[in-house]
């Protein structure tokens, strides 16, 4: 993959933590180590897809209920996957970072400053985006840990965006002390294409399309640079659908009734066909076709690995 | 104007993807056509369904649907606004003109409308409250965000208000209100202690990160009281028999599972007048028909399609649950989808007759 962070963007259920995982793997097939990060705070809609999701990332040892863990754990040779976890985040930070435990255990572990740093827009946000940077920057030097790439699957579209202009806008507050600190060297990284990039997934649909659209421009004005590429999952492909076309001429031997719905299928997959091609016809990006896995007789991941392979030359398989 | 004092609430629920705006589009449609007065509230209305349904674009107080003669009622749409909803409840709040700017302009204040509309369930929470009570509709159709915890507040409605009852939010409004000067003793005491917690804040934030926080807190302060009111309105408001909850799937595995999931958590809140709609089911007839196609590849396609409806089927018949399938929207051009959309809710609403 080309820079050592990698943001994997999209709606919800579009096939993020597929794509993650599917980049992890690809990675490990070529000797690399890759580090998938989640967050499931306040998101755990994307949590229970996961867990039901044929990669099970989330059944992992390193996952409880409470997310109250964040060890890395090897899935398989290559593939590591730690899970974000708020307070855990924060006492590394101010015990083990900032050498404070006192300020730790007497000001941040106060229940009142829980509520308010919990409730506070941005903050938990922001401590995700620090934990990231230390992974990058810091890592390897403080605990040993060195991957390749780090892959994070990013909360839904709400979230996912906002992550990227949000330590300047926090910066605002006229932030001092560590914080400030914080939110400058956060955004130095994202503001970074030759550490950070991004990929955006989404889906032969009329909403998850529009929903990229916004996406890359707010994040493009955000940081200023475009995505790796899209990831269109699920997509019809050309020979299914030429298939499928094959049936008017058997109309005769079909139910009046069964003629109707094939046409209103037929329209479904045409649309689907031609809001693919449709989008891909105006960006400039590399467009990275996953075929529907049901109509492939393929399992999920293979559809990935094997569009993987047959666009080896995109700019996110780089180096 | 007829006041309602009982009015229906329909909640439609699933996972993204299942055609959720669409089937609740339909059923507002056809409750429309029977003449109630309908409000219908998109969280992610498809702009080609405001399109078909000629209507430019969603507006935050809603614009009313155009309608064919013969239908006796009205049905509102509306999508939600967040930024244009809270910038309303602040003008409409008790806060002084100028204190109205300042929070409108305060840094913080973009932050929160962002976290906002990333938690759309407990802010369309206090919106439908507003129509609740203006007793204008005689049923509101909610379409909810894609997800498991669309419904989260009603099992917390204070944990919006947590951080607004939090002692440490009294302590700032305590240093930095306007009346910090003319405090009582037992307050200088609590100020006393308080002030080391402060001074830590301080550390960690700097000087300005406390002082703006307590002034922006001390500013929301009326439009969150109000706000918390009206979610609260409609958590109590889901309690009573007014309120039916759908849950919608299609025939996919995950799909299927969210579906499963949000029952199990209305259950655990107690709201048990629930059902499942399984949308976009193709019927027998088709399946059969689909044996006879030459090609191998799609009669193994269609008839694993097949086996899948039929599990999905009986996995949501296992839940104890009544589920009422609903056929594919037929396919019509914008000038008639109002009536392939009428079709489709006048069938919800007939099968679920009776049911929940």
């Amino acid at each position: 993959l080309q820079t050592p962070l990698i943001f994997v963007l999209g709606k919800g259920g579009v096939g993020k933590t597929s794509a993650s995982y599917a980049m992890a793997k690809h990675n490990a097939q070529l000797g690399k180590k890759s580090l998938i990060v989640q967050w499931s705070l306040a998101d755990s809609a994307a949590g229970f897809t996961k867990k039901s999701s044929p990669f099970n990332l989330h059944s992992q040892s390193n996952y409880d209920e409470n997310h109250q863990f964040q060890k890395e754990t090897e899935l398989e040779q290559g593939i590591y996957t730690v899970n974000y976890s708020f307070q855990e985040t924060l006492r590394e930070y101010f015990v083990e970072h900032l050498k404070q435990k006192i300020l730790h255990s007497l000001v941040v572990e106060n229940k009142h400053v829980q509520k308010l740093l919990q409730a506070s827009p941005g903050v938990q946000e922001l401590f995700f985006l620090g934990r990231i940077f230390w992974l990058i920057d810091l890592a390897e030097e403080e605990r040993g840990w060195k991957y390749d790439h780090v892959i994070v699957d990013s909360p839904s579209t709400g979230h996912g965006s906002s992550l990227f202009g949000l330590a300047r806008s926090i910066g605002k507050f006229g932030l001092t002390g560590p914080l400030g600190e914080e939110c400058r060297r956060v955004q130095g990284l994202l503001d970074n294409p030759k550490k950070t990039g991004y990929v955006i997934v989404t889906l032969p649909e009329e909403l998850p399309i529009q929903e990229s659209r916004e996406l890359t421009l707010k994040v493009k004005k955000e940081i200023g640079y475009g995505p790796l590429c899209f990831f269109l999952n699920r997509h019809i492909s050309q020979k299914f659908y030429d298939q499928y076309s094959e049936i008017k001429h058997e109309m005769d031997n079909f139910l009046p009734e069964t003629k109707e719905i094939l046409s209103v299928l037929n329209k479904s997959y045409s649309s689907s066909i031609s809001l693919a091609s449709e989008f891909k016809k105006e960006r400039e990006e590399d467009f990275i076709f996953i075929p529907e896995a049901s109509l492939e007789q393929k399992d999920i991941l293979e559809c990935w690995l094997s569009s993987f392979q047959s666009h080896i030359h995109a700019r996110v398989f780089s180096t | 104007m007829k006041q309602y004092s009982k009015t229906n609430l329909h909640i439609f629920m699933g996972a993204g993807g299942v055609g959720k705006t669409t089937v609740s589009a339909a059923f507002a449609i056809a409750c429309a056509k029977e003449g109630r007065k309908v409000a219908l509230f998109s969280i992610d209305p498809a702009r080609r369904l405001q399109d078909a349904l000629g209507i430019e674009a969603l507006t935050e107080k809603g614009i009313f649907l155009p309608l064919p003669q013969h239908f006796l009622g009205t049905c509102l749409a509306s999508t939600i606004h967040v930024r244009e909803t809270i910038d309303r409840w602040v003008m409409e709040s008790s806060l002084a003109p100028e204190r109205r700017e300042k929070l409108l302009s305060h840094p913080m204040y973009t932050a929160l409308c962002d976290k906002f509309a990333t938690s759309t369930d407990t802010f369309a929470g206090a919106r439908i409250a507003e129509w609740l009570q203006s007793g204008e509709f005689s049923d509101i159709v909610i379409d909810t965000a894609p997800g498991l915890h669309a419904l989260d507040f009603i099992k917390k409605p204070d944990k919006v208000a947590d951080f607004f009852d939090g002692k440490l939010v009294e302590w700032l409004k305590l240093f930095f209100s306007p009346e910090a000067d003319k405090l009582s003793f037992v307050q200088k005491i609590v100020k006393s202690g308080a002030k080391k917690l402060l001074d830590g804040m301080g550390k960690i934030g700097g000087d300005r990160m406390v002082s703006s926080l307590a002034d922006f807190f001390i500013l929301l302060d009326a439009v969150f009281a109000k706000m918390l009111e009206r979610v609260r309105v409609t958590s109590d408001h889901f309690r009573t028999p007014q309120t039916k909850f759908y849950v919608v799937s299609s025939v996919r595995q995950d799909a299927l599972n969210v579906a499963i999931h949000l029952k199990r958590n209305l259950t655990a809140i107690k709201l048990n007048r629930s059902l499942f709609v399984l949308n976009r089911c193709l019927p027998d007839f088709f399946f059969n028909d689909m044996k006879k196609v030459k090609s191998e590849f799609l009669r193994d396609y269609f008839s694993k399609l097949n086996s899948m409806q039929t599990q999905v089927c009986d996995e949501l018949l296992r839940q104890g649950n009544d589920c009422v399938t609903l056929p594919w929207l037929a396919q019509s051009h914008n000038s008639e989808i109002v009536n392939s959309l009428y079709v489709l809710g006048e069938k919800l609403i007939k099968s679920s007759e009776g049911l929940v």
